[in-house]
């Protein structure tokens, strides 16, 4: 079923939509839950949490991409049962991820509108402006979570290849963010 | 701040990028199937090549002498790993391959030559490892016992685990004496005097500092200034703990996984006779990822697996230091498909003193990493389901199994799930395994509960998933459907099925065999039958069923006296249904059922509250219709023959898979990661005898 067809199911409050959704996403929002949790359990408990909020959004939403849609809410869920459970746990991709990347920030505020903006349309120009592969590597690696040995199989590079080319592409976020003027 | 402002950012990336960054999408860079099936021919060649001039695709291979724990990694970057005869090699060297030997004859040629390569190596880890151990016994007045108090004597066992096979106990995060109560919360392990409603916390034991030496240990194998580049998953999580109690109740070996480096298990032994006043007995690290345990007649029968991407030796830690498995202990499967470039060793251990009895490895039925690979007929492909191996363990026999997808047409058009599975006896003082016991059955299994061994006949349950096509209607068809079947265990042959029992579509939700009689629950969504199959005579298997019912079990247990509970969905993902069934003449019907719309609950069988004699059923829930921690409540349920009433719901926080219970004359007591509560219940007397 195309993801229209599961959108409409939730419009028309129709309980398949559950069905449909976890026979089609299921796996792909547990591979981003446990990416972040490193627990299948844990994971499938945020998968489910993440069908009730959906059944709870859709309607008024009315997402084009179910799958980013659905990606979106289980990775927060995640996340906020991740720092939740956070003084039990070692570090996991979500951390070593994170750790990475806020190597190249300042603490700064974001908190008005247009600081939003401008965030996005940074954010979004620097991704623009790398080559598909650098891309999908930096975007695998600090939204999807992966580890860098899960990117490097999956794209088929060596994993040392990855590792150089995240530690690059942190070094010319800075410099974007910098030449844009945001501070995070 | 800095990771909300992170969260911030990243979560106004756009969406065209998220879905080109996709990690189920097509690989960027990624090579065909087709190059892959060439490729691999040319890698197979490189890898002959390589053994017979260097011998370095040896990911297990250990770094140096005074390196005594560590396994070398799967491919990582370019670490300098020192082999005996002091020759340096470049780890790059030996990137890991991506596809395997497709011969037995080639595999098993390459496992001995790499074993003839290493055998020189075999005792060379002692000392060190016994010095990590005594590290770690050194350190026990430091790690645990902080809370103890004065001297109690331990109890008896008392069942906690409602375990699959009489006689095969499994792992838990709870167990019993009859003074006694054991929860392990996270990385600590709570101790409970039992005492009525004055049952009370008497002591704890801190588990952490263990494993942290232990994975400071194998980090400290590595070379400085690469620590951090190595060091990916140290996550040890609360969920990767569990325990079995042994030695009559004096001894609990908790078993725990960390993937600090390389995926391993550490057994922590603990002297639990004066459970208030806990000490360290032993600690054994060994390679793998931990899948399951069991303990049988004092014995620990513990299964792990190892993947790499490049060929090695299996490895096992015998209490005395890492040694290679004997060429005579790994065995390669003979059905010709070897799916990935894995093992998956059984460990036999002795409960009390955790020294090794016995250990064997069956290649490639690790977890799949590896999507592989041809023979001259068919394509075999990670199956979409089952990537954790599924163990079933009866009281003679170990039923390992992997699931992978049989391709018969290049098109990739007509294919089926297909589950192999292997038995290895443990009755004589050995793990034996004959070359001819396996077989190959159509579809893919549910989990243990799909497999059952009964008078010389292991049967069991698949879900068929097959696409073929139809030449008349010039259509591709999928099949979706359940078969049961049959298999003498001397032979390893069918001798009786039932296959595509259910309507095209459903597929398997849960299986329980009770004697003769196998339950199985299918459903294609929100709505389910539930068979009764009578297996009293294998070569004809006859069943009854139910009607449509709504909603689908994912669990089913077998009452005693005929009846069966499901636990399970009620009309929506969003609700919890318990239903008992019985055989009325030619039917199953539905006695009386039990349903809590908008709420949550756990599928993990273990979290369950049973008492067959007394008809209790107990299950964490979280209530959407409470709010904050009210919503997280524990529900006793009790069917007394004809009726399911509620007889308890009281509030009890914490993540619903951890929740446990054990109820003690009239007080049930609860236990969650984060809670401990007893309620008063009342008595309840026997209703069913088993």
């Amino acid at each position: 079923m195309d993801d229209k067809d599961i959108v409409m199911l939730y419009w028309q409050r129709d309980e398949r939509a559950i069905y449909e959704t976890d026979k089609k996403y299921k796996k792909y929002l547990q591979y981003i839950a446990n990416n972040i949790l490193s627990s299948d359990l844990e994971s499938e408990e945020c998968v489910n949490d993440t069908y009730s909020r959906a059944w709870g959004s859709i309607p008024p939403s009315k997402p084009d991409k179910l799958s980013l849609y659905l990606g979106k809410i289980v990775r927060n869920l995640a996340i906020d049962r991740y720092n939740a459970s956070k003084a039990q746990k070692r570090k996991g991709n979500y951390d070593l991820a994170y750790e990475e990347l806020s190597e190249i920030i300042e603490d700064g505020s974001l908190s008005s509108p247009a600081d939003q903006i401008a965030l996005r349309d940074a954010i979004n120009s620097f991704l623009g402006s790398l080559p598909e592969i650098k891309r999908v590597i930096f975007l695998q690696r600090y939204w999807y979570n992966c580890s860098t040995r899960d990117i490097a199989v999956k794209n088929g590079l060596s994993e040392i290849n990855v590792k150089v080319s995240l530690m690059r592409l942190r070094k010319k976020l800075k410099k974007h963010l910098e030449k844009e003027g945001i501070v995070l | 701040m800095k990771n909300d402002n992170l969260d911030k950012m990243l979560n106004l990336v756009d969406d065209k990028y998220l879905g080109e960054a996709n990690p189920e999408n097509t690989q960027v860079g990624q090579k065909s199937n087709k190059t892959l099936k060439w490729s691999t021919v040319a890698l197979c060649a490189c890898l002959v090549l390589l053994v017979l001039n260097v011998g370095i695709l040896i990911p297990f291979l250990n770094r140096s002498n005074d390196d005594p724990l560590i396994p070398g990694p799967d491919g990582e970057g370019d670490v300098i790993v020192e082999v005996p005869g002091n020759e340096s090699l470049n780890w790059e060297a030996s990137e890991p391959q991506t596809s395997v030997p497709s011969d037995y004859d080639e595999i098993k040629a390459e496992i001995d030559a790499l074993w003839e390569l290493n055998d020189v190596k075999e005792e060379i880890n002692n000392e060190a490892v016994k010095d990590q151990i005594n590290d770690a016994l050194e350190d026990e007045s430091q790690e645990g016992s902080s809370e103890s108090i004065g001297k109690q004597e331990q109890g008896v066992i008392k069942p906690t685990t409602d375990n699959q096979v009489d006689g095969v106990e499994e792992a838990d995060i709870i167990k019993r004496t009859s003074t006694h109560i054991f929860y392990l919360r996270g990385k600590f392990l709570s101790v409970y005097k039992i005492d009525g409603a004055s049952t009370k916390k008497v002591s704890s034991y801190a588990l952490g500092g263990i494993i942290q030496k232990i994975n400071e240990k194998i980090k400290s194998s590595y070379e400085d200034d690469k620590k951090e580049d190595i060091i990916d998953d140290s996550y040890v999580g609360s969920y990767n703990w569990e325990m079995l109690l042994v030695d009559g109740g004096k001894t609990i070996n908790i078993i725990t996984q960390s993937d600090a480096v390389c995926p391993h298990v550490t057994i922590i032994s603990l002297n639990v006779e004066n459970p208030e006043n806990i000490s360290l007995k032993r600690v054994v690290t060994t390679l793998g990822r931990y899948e399951t345990s069991r303990v049988v007649n004092n014995e620990i029968l513990l299964f792990t697996t190892s993947s790499a991407g490049g060929f090695f030796l299996p490895q096992y830690n015998d209490g005395n230091g890492y040694k290679y498995l004997p060429k005579d202990k790994i065995f390669v499967p003979d059905s010709g498909v070897y799916s990935t470039n894995s093992y998956m060793v059984i460990q036999r251990l002795d409960a009390k003193t955790l020294d090794t009895n016995d250990a064997v490895a069956f290649y490639s039925y690790g977890r799949g990493e590896v999507i592989s690979y041809n023979t001259d007929i068919m394509e075999i492909t990670r199956a979409g389901a089952a990537d954790k191996p599924i163990i079933y363990v009866s009281n003679e026999n170990i039923y390992i199994t992997r699931t992978y997808r049989i391709i018969t047409n290049w098109g990739r058009s007509v294919s089926k799930d297909a589950c192999e599975i292997t038995r290895i006896s443990y009755t004589d003082s050995t793990l034996s395994y004959a070359k001819d016991q396996y077989i190959v059955l159509d579809g893919y299994l549910n989990n243990q509960y799909s497999l059952d061994e009964r008078d010389g006949i292991l049967r069991v349950v698949t879900t068929i998933n097959e696409r073929g096509y139809d030449e008349i209607n010039e259509k591709y068809v999928t099949t979706v459907s359940a078969s049961i079947y049959c298999v003498s265990i001397n032979e390893m042959k069918t001798v009786g099925r039932n296959t595509n029992f259910a309507p095209n579509g459903e597929r398997v939700r849960s299986v329980r065999f009770d004697g003769n009689y196998a339950y199985v629950c299918t459903a294609v969504a929100f709505t389910d039958p539930v068979f009764r199959f009578n297996l009293t005579y294998p070569t004809n298997i006859g069943y009854i069923k139910t009607d449509d019912i709504s909603g689908y079990s994912t669990s089913l247990i077998q009452l005693g006296n005929g009846y069966v509970l499901g636990i399970g969905y009620g009309e929506t993902s969003q609700s919890l249904k318990v239903e008992v069934y019985k055989q009325s003449g030619d039917e199953l019907i539905s006695v009386d059922s039990y349903e809590v719309e908008n709420a949550y609950f756990s599928e993990e069988y273990k979290s369950y509250f049973i008492d067959r004699e007394k008809g209790l059923i107990g299950i964490g829930v979280t209530h959407y219709a409470y709010s904050g921690d009210e919503a997280h409540r524990y529900l006793l349920l009790r069917f007394d023959g004809t009726k399911i009433t509620e007889q308890l719901n009281t509030t009890l926080t914490g993540t619903r898979s951890l929740t446990r219970a054990v109820l003690i004359g009239e007080h049930l007591m609860l236990f969650s990661d984060t809670q401990f509560k007893i309620v008063s219940v009342g008595f309840f007397d026997d209703i069913f005898t088993n």
